[in-house]
């Protein structure tokens, strides 16, 4: 909690709220001060002739690659002490030319933090307008610094595609959800589609609350998610993948929707956050879900933050 | 800049487009046999440079190409259109011994016309990042510009809504509106410079080419409606000192006025000659050529924009 004015939380209550929101710790965790990194191993799985995912680790955004003629395509870049061994397991695939291309999913260090290694040799670094927005502005108690060698160079506000490889790689920005800077990314001819923080895989999820995301967004993206793809579609999110379906998200929409409205009653109630931690509004969901670098605790706290949030405007 | 057009292709251009067919044949010109003649390669003037501002320099359209604007930046260049196909290497001359040796980053085509976006293929190759509307990539690949060169190649990154770049300190903002002149078009503003590149959705100073005979391409889904809207959009969403037109010289917020009221007087005076419902598309014809427009005929005006004006705007 070192970097954050101590001195700005003014109650008991506020100082809980932080505390569940895993400020500071959650900084750290985006800006990879609180990984091993010497340990960690790339796992990378083959999805299709010419597209990868690479997994380090739970709290290291899945990194999904496309190869071709025209040389490497990367979605998100995991952190710089990182890049050495993503770079190898990118040529141990056999990928050869230059990575021209790194499309963020959002903003959050985990996904972004190696964007700057990658830029430094050349390559275009590509994110909705918000990544860009919210990365340049002041670091704050609620924002980490964002190093400026990170931030996107292309920005797009609705929707691109770009032609590289042979594929159709469409961005698409779905309505505010995990931040206000999501992007999907389809590989139409591949059939394959990387949802970043999106509700996927099992786990609890992140809700960048600060960084314009909701749960009613995130809900509401879940079920985007199943339009835009088909139940062919393999779907990598941005933790814990390599690889979901329709069953997995609609599993994680049900939990959101029903942990939301549990959460809204209590507050309705009112009863205090600490009140609705000890109450485990999630218990029926923890089972295969503790995996990820979410606590049940903090994960209520965001969805707390949110409601009350929106409660009083 | 005035265009030499051999007399022999006029007459050639004329049979073609059915001097003299029976009025009630209402159906699209012809456009093939004019339009493919002015997009064969062509003796042009040399190229030259003009400076505007400490990073950005037009290269001035040299016969019926297209203006190129650059701007410099510490870290590449970014160019808004590329003439044609067989232009490239003295686009590349001019550019090195007159603006930069620094690399091609982005090429912005303005639309898909081969007169602006047929050295694509050069950029491409280089691993340049050349980038369209949707509709601009989808109307070269389906070939709509007849007569356009074999072989061209279309964006390779496309977009909805807006797109920026950012290049050594210096920002691009790239935005497609929807239909006008074409249904490609977008227009590439420089905030830091107040400069605007509206492709052909104006023509300034270079009335021979166009200036008011607005060139609609109903046939790739252009709109006099559109194009007047897009035109009432630029002026009011961006600041600006100038404007590059994709044709013509340098101008100001006024001549982006002007040119919205040339296309509302066209648009205003079809509109009266089609309301009593009785008039002809060769009725129109003759009204644009013979009335108060004096659009040319043959003319790219006519070949383009008959055909679809009179669909769109008889009641």
């Amino acid at each position: 909690m070192h970097n954050f004015r101590i001195g700005v939380v003014k109650t008991l209550a506020a100082a809980v709220a932080m505390a569940a929101l895993g400020f500071g710790t959650a900084a750290h965790a985006q800006q990879g001060q609180a990984m091993d990194f010497a340990k960690l191993q790339i796992k990378t799985t083959k999805l299709a002739d010419n597209l990868y995912v690479m997994e380090a680790a739970p709290g290291v955004g899945n990194v999904m690659m496309l190869t071709g003629a025209d040389g490497v395509l990367l979605i998100d870049s995991m952190f710089p002490q990182l890049h050495d061994k993503l770079m190898a397991a990118i040529r141990a695939t056999g990928a050869t030319g230059p990575v021209k291309y790194v499309i963020n999913t959002h903003l959050h260090g985990d996904h972004t933090a190696g964007n700057g290694l990658f830029a430094k040799d050349g390559t275009v670094i590509i994110a909705q307008d918000s990544v860009r927005r919210r990365m340049l502005l002041p670091k704050s108690e609620l924002t980490p610094a964002y190093p400026p060698e990170n931030v996107p160079t292309v920005t797009y506000n609705d929707r691109m595609t770009l032609h590289f490889d042979g594929e159709d790689i469409e961005l698409i920005h779905p309505p505010a959800a995990h931040t206000d800077g999501d992007t999907i990314v389809y590989f139409k001819k591949a059939n394959v589609m990387h949802v970043g923080d999106l509700p996927a895989s099992f786990r609890f999820n992140n809700i960048g609350v600060n960084d314009g995301g909701s749960v009613d967004g995130m809900i509401a993206d879940g079920k985007l998610v199943m339009k835009l793809a088909n139940s062919q579609t393999k779907i990598v999110p941005g933790h814990l993948g390599p690889v979901v379906g329709f069953k997995e998200i609609t599993i994680q929409d049900t939990m959101f929707q029903t942990v939301r409205d549990r959460i809204a009653k209590m507050i309705k109630q009112g009863k205090t956050l600490e009140q609705i931690v000890a109450a485990e509004p999630t218990k029926d969901f923890n089972e295969g879900r503790l995996g990820g670098n979410i606590t049940p605790a903090r994960w209520i706290g965001l969805i707390y933050t949110d409601l009350t949030r929106r409660m009083k405007k | 800049m005035k265009r030499q057009r051999p007399a022999l292709l006029a007459i050639l251009a004329a049979a073609a487009l059915g001097l003299g067919a029976p009025a009630a044949r209402a159906q699209p010109l012809d456009q093939m046999s004019v339009l493919a003649t002015d997009l064969k390669p062509q003796p042009y003037p040399p190229f030259t440079a003009v400076k505007l501002s400490d990073d950005l320099w037009q290269i001035p359209g040299s016969g019926s190409n297209s203006n190129v604007m650059v701007l410099v930046t510490d870290e590449g260049l970014i160019l808004v259109d590329v003439k044609y196909d067989y232009q490239y290497d003295d686009l590349i001359k001019v550019i090195r011994e007159k603006v930069s040796t620094k690399p091609i980053k982005f090429v912005i085509d303005t639309h898909y016309h081969a007169d602006h976006s047929g050295a694509n293929v050069r950029f491409l190759k280089d691993g340049v990042q050349v980038i369209s509307s949707i509709p601009g990539r989808e109307d070269i690949l389906a070939k709509k510009q007849p007569g356009a060169p074999v072989g061209m190649a279309p964006a390779n990154v496309t977009f909805t809504g807006e797109m920026r770049l950012y290049l050594g300190g210096k920002e691009v903002r790239i935005r497609h509106y929807g239909p006008g002149h074409t249904n490609s078009d977008v227009v590439v503003y420089f905030p830091q410079d107040r400069v605007i590149c509206v492709g052909d959705l104006a023509h300034i100073g270079d009335l021979e080419r166009g200036g008011q005979y607005p060139l609609i391409d109903y046939i790739a889904g252009g709109s006099i409606g559109g194009w007047i809207e897009r035109l009432n959009s630029i002026l009011a969403d961006y600041k600006f000192d100038r404007v590059m037109s994709g044709h013509g010289t340098l101008g100001t917020p006024a001549d982006i006025v002007a040119y919205r009221d040339i296309l509302e007087r066209v648009r205003t005076d079809v509109r009266a000659f089609l309301a009593d419902g009785t008039k002809t598309q060769a009725d129109l014809r003759t009204h644009l050529n013979k009335g108060p427009l004096h659009w040319p005929d043959p003319g790219f005006a006519m070949v383009r924009g008959l055909h679809g004006l009179y669909a769109d705007l008889k009641p």
